[in-house]
């Protein structure tokens, strides 16, 4: 996990991110414990509080689950909800904004759509 | 308890010190002045006494122990009353045997002041060594608290105020000794009659129930009570005072 | 305990009118960790003697869920204030000093001593003033850590302690912080290393307190703006500004609050505002007071 304190999202919220992030690439894998609070809190000198906080939104969206005694894991099918919501936001995040840029730039739809197919045939 | 464990770790320390001064002043006395065995304990008992005296004005470390365990002033105070009079006690009882060793022993001759000023007030000898165990805790308690009570008052001070404080008691004296002897000397002060007062004081000089010329314990007793019991309060006070110095 | 109070706490210099605390108002809540902030002389540490009445006030209070803290065995028995003056014997054992303290907190972890011992490679059978001054602040955040208190004042813990004994104290800190919550206030110059760690802060310059939020809250609406110096200051303009850098045309411009409804112009960038700038820059706001 990497944290760039630097960023003005709120702390929580990085935490989150980071092991969504890690959930996405399969560097957490489905059914598997991850660190405690107290682990992360300790490794980057973070509030526990905090930490608690961050984890709490992904068990919120039933992408971790707290097993009493045992820890905190990844639940079954994290991984496909998590691909899901970035399509979602794949829209927003870079299509919008896509075409917002070309925009500014003055370029046509076919334009963008042969820039793509450039993009796509080198690689 | 916290102020219970505090005292038991004073007292245990005390002691612990206090046997190896004894011995090793005990042996020393032994070895150089070849003294006999009461001389010997009474040259002990001194020691014992100045040591404890001296122990007895390290106020301001007790009260960095104390604060830093989270015991309040007024806990520090009851611990250095149950301490003080532990330790009075261990002294009188010492001070006591060696006194009533000596006097069994010696054929009644003593080195205690006591026994030499009031023994002999009360017609029942079992009372008068009784009268003495007190009245001689009495007056070891009440030289600890004068210590004591001075000692909390320079410990209020850092090291610049207590050679100040030390300078100025150390001329007050002086002036009070030297107006005094003007007085007296000079002006002819000897029409103010001091006697009665110093006989209601201390008992002496009075007739008594035994017979012969014993003083009666129980007005210096009285006396000795009343000041410290003062003592006492001035004691609090202080101890009130404390604060940690950077 | 629920909470620490401190009301219109004065306290004044030993000589003279001059005040080292004016006016202080602050509570302190149950299992928060609080970043205490300010220069050197600031008042941190008189603060913190006289909620553990190392010293008196001269005037206002310091309350333990209501109860005035002032010779209060009771309330005193749950504070627990490291301090940088040397409250044990300096001549004893630093195992017996252990033992000591054992002895005067009922429930004090020996389990935990002892790890924290092997961990930070303290020689127990060393004396206290044999000690070199990293070790001598490990010896203190020890029983700091070790004791049963529910209110915990750490000034500057970790004082000479090298880089590798800083984060085991750390680490120590958050395990012991979640194994057994409770407040701890910790006092230090060293802001970047607990920037993240504390929950809340509070900052005091020249006796006064000039921040007391959440670090979440601070956060929040801590922002530097830098670009083009006519831009940055178009954007900050009626905004508090509580500070600005200058870099020949470029300039940063540093502001608390919410960001302004309007766009952000191109060139100008918005960024979080650390922990420690937004410090250093109030301090140096309210110089001039």
């Amino acid at each position: 996990m990497q944290f760039d304190f630097q960023s003005p999202e709120p702390i929580f919220l990085q935490v989150s991110n980071q092991i969504e992030d890690a959930i996405f690439t399969g560097a957490f894998k489905e059914g598997t414990q991850i660190p405690s609070t107290t682990e992360i809190s300790k490794t980057f000198q973070i509030n526990p509080a905090t930490v608690l906080k961050g984890m709490n939104l992904l068990v919120n969206n039933n992408l971790l689950e707290k097993q009493r005694g045992r820890g905190t894991f990844v639940t079954y099918g994290a991984q496909q909800r998590v691909i899901n919501e970035r399509r979602e936001h794949f829209y927003h995040d870079y299509i919008l904004n896509l075409i917002n840029e070309s925009k500014k730039l003055h370029l046509s739809k076919d334009d963008i759509l042969e820039l793509i197919k450039r993009g796509y045939d080198n690689g | 308890m916290k102020e219970l464990d505090l005292y038991k770790n004073l007292i245990k320390r005390y002691l612990f010190y206090l046997l190896i001064f004894s011995c090793v002043f005990g042996l020393m006395n032994l070895i150089f002045n070849h003294s006999p065995l009461f001389s010997l304990l009474h040259s002990i008992s001194y020691y014992l006494y100045g040591y404890t005296v001296a122990l007895v004005t390290l106020n301001y470390y007790l009260f960095n122990l104390s604060i830093s365990s989270g015991i309040s002033r007024n806990g520090l105070y009851r611990v250095k009353l149950y301490s003080l009079s532990t330790i009075t006690f261990f002294i009188n009882i010492f001070i006591f045997s060696i006194n009533l060793f000596s006097y069994i022993l010696n054929n009644k001759q003593t080195d205690s002041i006591y026994m030499n000023l009031y023994f002999g007030f009360f017609n029942n000898n079992i009372i008068n060594f009784i009268s003495m165990f007190i009245i001689g805790f009495i007056t070891i308690f009440f030289i600890m608290i004068l210590f004591n009570t001075l000692g909390t008052f320079l410990s209020l001070f850092n090291v610049l105020g207590k050679i100040i404080t030390f300078f100025v008691i150390y001329a007050m004296i002086h002036i009070g000794l030297i107006s005094f002897s003007i007085y007296y000397f000079v002006f002819g002060f000897k029409n103010i009659n001091l006697q009665p007062t110093f006989d209601l004081i201390t008992g002496l000089n009075t007739s008594t129930a035994g017979g012969g010329n014993t003083g009666n314990p129980i007005s210096i007793a009285i006396t000795l009570i009343l000041f410290t019991c003062l003592l006492l309060f001035i004691n609090y006070k202080l101890t009130k005072k404390f604060q940690i110095r950077k | 305990m629920d909470k620490l109070e401190i009301k219109n706490l004065n306290r004044n210099f030993k000589f003279g009118k001059q005040k080292v605390l004016k006016n202080i108002n602050v509570s302190f809540l149950s299992n928060k960790i609080y970043g205490l902030f300010g220069e050197n002389g600031a008042g941190k540490s008189t603060l913190m003697s006289i909620i553990a009445d190392y010293n008196f006030p001269t005037s206002g209070e310091v309350l333990l869920d209501g109860e005035n803290v002032h010779d209060n065995d009771n309330a005193l028995s749950k504070i627990y204030y490291m301090n940088q003056n040397n409250m044990y014997p300096k001549n004893e054992k630093v195992a017996k000093t252990f033992k000591f303290v054992q002895s005067m907190y009922e429930g004090y972890d020996v389990n935990l001593q002892n790890k924290l011992v092997k961990e930070f490679q303290l020689n127990t059978k060393s004396r206290f003033n044999k000690l070199s001054t990293g070790y001598k602040s490990i010896m203190k955040i020890i029983i700091a850590l070790c004791v049963p208190c529910e209110f915990i004042m750490l000034d500057e813990p970790t004082l000479g302690l090298d880089a590798r004994n800083r984060d085991i104290f750390y680490r120590e800190l958050i395990e012991s912080y979640t194994d057994h919550p409770r407040t701890f206030v910790i006092s230090t110059h060293i802001i970047e290393e607990i920037d993240k760690l504390v929950s809340d802060v509070v900052m005091i310059n020249n006796g006064k307190i000039i921040l007391n939020d959440s670090a979440d809250n601070i956060r929040s609406k801590a922002y530097s703006i830098n670009g083009p110096a006519d831009l940055v200051d178009e954007y900050v303009h009626g905004l508090d500004i509580i500070g600005k850098e200058s870099l020949g045309q470029y300039e940063t411009g540093h502001i608390m609050g919410r960001l302004p409804e309007k766009e952000i112009p191109s060139g100008v960038e918005v960024n979080k505002m650390e922990l420690q700038k937004l410090i250093v820059n109030l301090m140096d706001r309210s110089e001039g007071d």
